[in-house]
């Protein structure tokens, strides 16, 4: 039995659940008024609990999951007030989901931490954790607009920064060996940046490129980004930030 | 104008003469025939020679000429001048070998003539047709054929094509009655057309052969059939596999995310940084590069179009369902075909 037929099955008994509470409700209604408040509060427990139950179950019975895991390598160079490039390289390893509730849109969480060692002298190195959440309406079955929210933190011996951003973008799609495959590209403007205990950036831009492919159940994605962060210039120079990504998933769709 | 009017008065004035003409051939026929079986033979005669008389003012018809013939036949076989009246029979049976004496208008002795002058001439004929309808499956078409004396008799259809279907062949004296089904030699109904009905005898006593011909229409009488589907062509197709071009473009792809994955760190990069992005870039780029040239690899060896070639199988097949129906309803209209088989006028198929 699928993973759907079940879910199906148990939106169904917990809207059903739902229908005969109401019904009961209803049909004594007079007899409400006359009711115990010790009784009132129970049926509303019973109501509150079959929609709890049943509203979730029943949008997941028609949404299409795909669970993955990531690993990234990712390069963070900063350049700061006239000081040589500083430059941090490391791995990071998290998990995505993807979830297509309805043919058009896509909706994505995507976790993941690492650590980064210093590449260039005096640099620390840093730790990095990273959440992103987003979500895609597609306007043809090639192009798909996105805005995503990403929550970056970077932890070193000296604190922690905390990066947030808000991005909007477009992806475009294209189709390889007969859409077992697609070359992805995708452009984005961070409008809304901000950084703990730092000036915000004026101006903030990604851009990525790769290849995402399916094969029955499984679906991976290789794919290569880069973040420009610029900040406004300081008497002690200018102050630039580039973050670039590869990263490669591998993941299973369910329940088809 | 002039002319129109000069050929309507000669019309005018030449219908009443030519009915005036053949109606007199007409009584002075009855006349003879009178007064022959008045036994007023000599006199008989002198009209009956009238008649057959190629100085004769009147015109005579065939059947006339026939039956002018036949009495002078008769005439001279009462003379007891049985040459004569062999003479005058054999004429009578050249011109129509149906032409018989009645054995209650006749005596034995004209009889025995007609008889003797019938073995000493051969013909053999086919009687006209009158428009019939017969059902193949139940009902046969009757021809009458006869030959004056005993023969090997021979009869056989002709369609425009000149097919051959033989119909009859056997010994044959007199007038016999052939059937047709209304079938060709292959088995199949006689199609619409016209056709030749031969018949060929050789006698046995003369060694003489003789035929004679008659033509016929043959008309098919069923609902109309249905035209079949015609074959699909290459605007009804889907292509079946992709254009020369199809792999160069799996190969663009390929070197796009390679060209693209290279640009970003110029394009959206840092003039300052990028050392680090260009290394990840480098490796995106030569995996686009992998992809594009195996996919200009694939894509030459998978030309097919899945989808088009189920679809165009998925058309074909409908068309041949389509087309098996229509032919088993026109199998049951031709089943019920009937032929209308009518006299046609004397030219070949």
């Amino acid at each position: 039995m699928s993973v759907r037929s079940s879910s199906s099955r148990f939106a169904l008994v917990a809207l059903r659940a739902v229908v005969i509470a109401v019904g009961v409700i209803v049909a004594n209604r007079e007899f409400r008024y006359r009711a115990s408040r010790r009784a009132r509060s129970a049926r509303r427990v019973v109501l509150a609990l079959g929609l709890v139950c049943a509203l979730p179950a029943a949008a997941a019975a028609q949404v299409q999951w795909t669970a993955s895991g990531v690993v990234m390598v990712v390069s963070d160079e900063v350049e700061f007030g006239g000081l040589p490039n500083q430059r941090e390289t490391g791995v990071a390893v998290g998990a995505e989901i993807v979830a297509v509730p309805l043919r058009m849109t896509e909706f994505r969480a995507q976790i993941s931490a690492g650590h980064l060692n210093n590449d260039t002298p005096a640099t620390d190195s840093r730790g990095w954790t990273d959440v992103q959440l987003g979500g895609s309406v597609f306007a043809t079955s090639w192009l798909a607009f996105q805005l995503s929210a990403d929550a970056r933190g970077y932890s070193t011996t000296i604190g922690d920064q905390r990066w947030l951003s808000l991005s909007a973008g477009a992806e475009a799609r294209a189709p390889l060996f007969d859409n077992a495959a697609q070359a992805i590209f995708k452009a984005s403007v961070l409008p809304l940046v901000s950084v703990s205990n730092h000036t915000n950036p004026d101006f903030a831009v990604s851009a990525a490129t790769g290849l995402r492919f399916e094969r029955k159940k499984l679906q991976g994605a290789v794919l290569f980004s880069l973040e420009r962060y610029s900040f406004p210039s300081t008497s002690l120079g200018a102050h630039a930030e580039e973050v670039a990504i590869l990263s490669l998933q591998l993941g299973v769709r369910f329940p088809r | 104008m002039r002319r129109s009017a000069a050929c309507a008065v000669l019309v005018a004035l030449a219908t009443p003469a030519l009915v005036q003409a053949q109606g007199n051939t007409d009584e002075t026929l009855k006349k003879a025939v009178q007064l022959y079986e008045e036994l007023q033979v000599e006199r008989a005669l002198v009209l009956l020679r009238q008649v057959i008389s190629p100085s004769s003012p009147f015109v005579v018809s065939s059947a006339q000429r026939v039956e002018a013939y036949k009495y002078l036949g008769a005439a001279h076989a009462i003379l007891g001048q049985s040459d004569s009246a062999s003479v005058y029979f054999r004429a009578a049976i050249e011109r129509d070998p149906f032409v018989d004496l009645d054995a209650q208008a006749f005596t034995t002795v004209e009889r025995a003539a007609f008889a003797q002058a019938r073995q000493r001439t051969f013909a053999v004929a086919v009687r006209p047709i009158v428009r019939t309808r017969i059902d193949p499956r139940t009902e046969r078409m009757t021809f009458v054929l006869l030959s004056t004396h005993a023969c090997l008799l021979h009869a056989e259809l002709r369609d425009a094509k000149g097919v051959v279907t033989p119909i009859f062949e056997s010994e044959n004296e007199g007038v016999r009655e052939i059937q047709w089904d209304g079938l060709l030699a292959d088995g199949h109904v006689a199609p619409a057309g016209r056709y030749e009905l031969v018949i060929r005898g050789q006698s046995h006593l003369t060694d003489n052969v003789d035929s004679a011909r008659l033509f016929l229409d043959v008309a098919l009488d069923r609902p109309p059939l249905e035209d079949t589907l015609p074959s699909l062509g290459a605007a009804d197709l889907l292509p079946e596999h992709y254009p020369a071009s199809a792999s160069s473009i799996e190969l663009a792809k390929g070197l796009g995310i390679a060209v693209t994955a290279l640009a970003i760190p110029l394009a959206v990069g840092d003039n300052h940084l990028g050392t680090g992005a260009r290394g990840l870039a480098g490796v995106m780029a030569a995996g686009g590069i992998a992809v594009g040239v195996g996919g200009f690899v694939w894509r030459r060896q998978h030309n097919e179009i899945a989808a088009n070639i189920a679809e165009n199988t998925r058309r074909k097949a409908e068309r041949d369902a389509k087309n098996g129906d229509i032919e088993r309803r026109n199998e049951q209209r031709i089943a019920i075909t009937a032929l209308i088989i009518a006299p046609a006028a004397g030219v070949g198929p």
